[in-house]
């Protein structure tokens, strides 16, 4: 056991002197592989977080019922009427068109714009939350609705929420596959330094073996090197990773404000970039695997 | 301690280096093998050192049948032997002292002790004061020396030297022969090929030749 420890001992320092000899060739390598990395990482911390507000958003979706502009305060009276009977709401609530108004001209964002704007160009509105998700059962619940000649749109949180959904899905496979495009190459790439080195220490790897290296020995060397590589690079990555997280939180924060939720950025990370860690760590092993069986 | 059987040794070319070879070398003898290039001299001690395999017939080193053993056992066997080659193959970028513990560290033997060793190997072939030196900076003779140094520092039982002194002039060839006569005397087998009928002098040691891949006398 003593012998098998002082074993691996001696090959991790071997490749962490190897690391220390090419300096500039391991930190080249090291940036790409983390760089390669960093992008499908970003983008799946990017998406969960979306995923989650959206999540969030499903579990209390809220609609919009927004009436013609020349209707009345009797024809929304009507509509809400209609909807306390149907039972199929809660949460109603009646948005004054004027009152409405007034709200946007207390944000400077649209005090400018309204103030060019003669009258009131907003409609009266209904906002509600559905009692049901069953999306027959929403579908109807706005066919009624649209069929009232006063209400103009009905917007439903669910519906936008589900093409989000959508979207994420398919950032999340895109995201897979860019993960194994590059996962192939952080393998190359590491394949390729060891490749390199086996071939400048061609003279020791033949003399050790003639005084009795065995092919573990020759191996392990290269194998820490890759996977000591994959882990620095997988590090790296996080670390770009969360500056850049950090960065964008502000801005993703907006958009989370703009959904009534919000969206945590910084902490989205945590899981995937311990994966990402291991994984590239794996990765490394591999190509330097791959690389020590074929020309060593 | 070194039995060859019957062996035979072809290579994938066809061309057959060793034809029958029955040969013993006993624990603690000193054998020279000669012969002019190309009679299978190198080759026999490969088979020796368990670096190639036989075609037909048997080698056992220290009773184990090399022809049998895997490749990782081979390389435990190999590491239990000092070999010195014609070439030297000594490492370019390391310095003497660094060539010398390249077997220790294939053996995981601890760096404390192994610094011990490489110095007493080092003194033994008179280079402790060129511990830091490269091979580039020795000259050829020492750089036989210190491939002897590296034989010798995990005190094998069998040496086994490949033209030790192919590239020397006959003084410094004479030491080396004389070095290596010396470690024979404290009980290490020897197993040497050379050409240098002549550079082996009066050495004291039993004598092979070797023509066209048989033992001649």
């Amino acid at each position: 056991m003593k012998r098998w420890i002082a074993f691996h001992l001696q090959a991790m320092e071997r490749a962490m002197r190897h690391l220390r000899s090419t300096p500039l060739g391991s930190a080249l390598s090291v940036l790409v592989i983390a760089m390669a990395v960093t992008l499908p990482l970003l983008l799946f911390a990017i998406l969960v977080s979306l995923s989650g507000t959206v999540e969030r958003l499903g579990d209390n979706p809220h609609a919009n019922v927004f009436f013609v502009t020349s209707a009345s305060t009797a024809d929304v009276q009507a509509v809400e009427r209609m909807l306390r009977l149907r039972g199929e709401t809660r949460e109603l609530a009646f948005i004054d068109k004027d009152s409405a108004l007034k709200k946007l001209k207390a944000s400077p964002s649209y005090r400018d714009l309204l103030s060019a704007i003669e009258g009131n160009p907003l409609p009266h509105a209904l906002s509600f939350r559905p009692m049901s998700q069953d999306p027959q059962a929403l579908a109807a619940l706005r066919e009624s609705l649209l069929r009232q000649p006063a209400v103009e749109t009905v917007v439903m949180d669910s519906e936008w929420s589900q093409r989000i959904v959508r979207l994420i899905r398919a950032g999340q496979i895109t995201g897979v596959l860019l993960a194994l495009v590059l996962g192939m190459a952080v393998a190359f790439v590491t394949g390729n330094t060891i490749r390199l080195q086996i071939l400048s220490r061609r003279e020791e790897i033949e003399v050790s073996r003639l005084i009795g290296a065995t092919q573990g020995f020759i191996r392990r060397p290269f194998l820490y090197f890759g996977s000591l590589q994959g882990f620095t690079a997988g590090l790296l990555a996080a670390a770009f990773v969360r500056l850049t997280l950090f960065w964008l939180d502000q801005e993703i924060n907006a958009i989370g404000g703009l959904l009534g939720n919000a969206i945590e950025l910084s902490g989205s990370a945590g899981v995937a970039e311990l994966v990402a860690i291991t994984a590239v760590t794996f990765l490394g092993w591999l190509g330097a695997w791959v690389a020590v069986e074929t020309a060593a | 301690m070194i039995e060859f059987q019957e062996t035979v040794k072809r290579y994938p070319t066809g061309f057959e280096a060793l034809k029958g070879i029955n040969l013993t070398v006993d624990k603690g003898e000193m054998v020279a093998v000669t012969g002019r290039s190309g009679a299978g001299k190198s080759t026999l001690l490969k088979l020796a050192a368990g670096i190639e395999r036989p075609s037909l017939g048997h080698v056992r080193v220290n009773g184990q049948e090399t022809g049998v053993l895997g490749d990782g056992a081979r390389a435990v066997l190999r590491r239990n032997l000092g070999l010195l080659f014609q070439d030297h193959k000594l490492l370019f970028d390391r310095n003497a002292h660094d060539n010398v513990a390249l077997p220790l560290q294939i053996a995981a033997v601890p760096r404390n002790e192994a610094s011990k060793r490489v110095r007493a190997a080092l003194d033994k072939v008179g280079l402790l004061d060129r511990e830091r030196a490269y091979p580039v900076t020795l000259s050829g003779g020492e750089q036989q020396r210190l491939c002897i140094a590296r034989a010798i520092v995990n005190r094998p039982a069998i040496l086994i030297a490949d033209e030790p002194t192919g590239h020397l002039d006959q003084e410094y060839a004479a030491s080396i022969f004389a070095l290596l006569r010396s470690f024979n005397q404290v009980g290490v087998t020897v197993l040497l090929a050379t050409h240098d009928e002549a550079g082996l002098g009066a050495l004291a040691c039993r004598r092979i030749q070797l023509e066209h891949g048989r033992i001649v006398a």
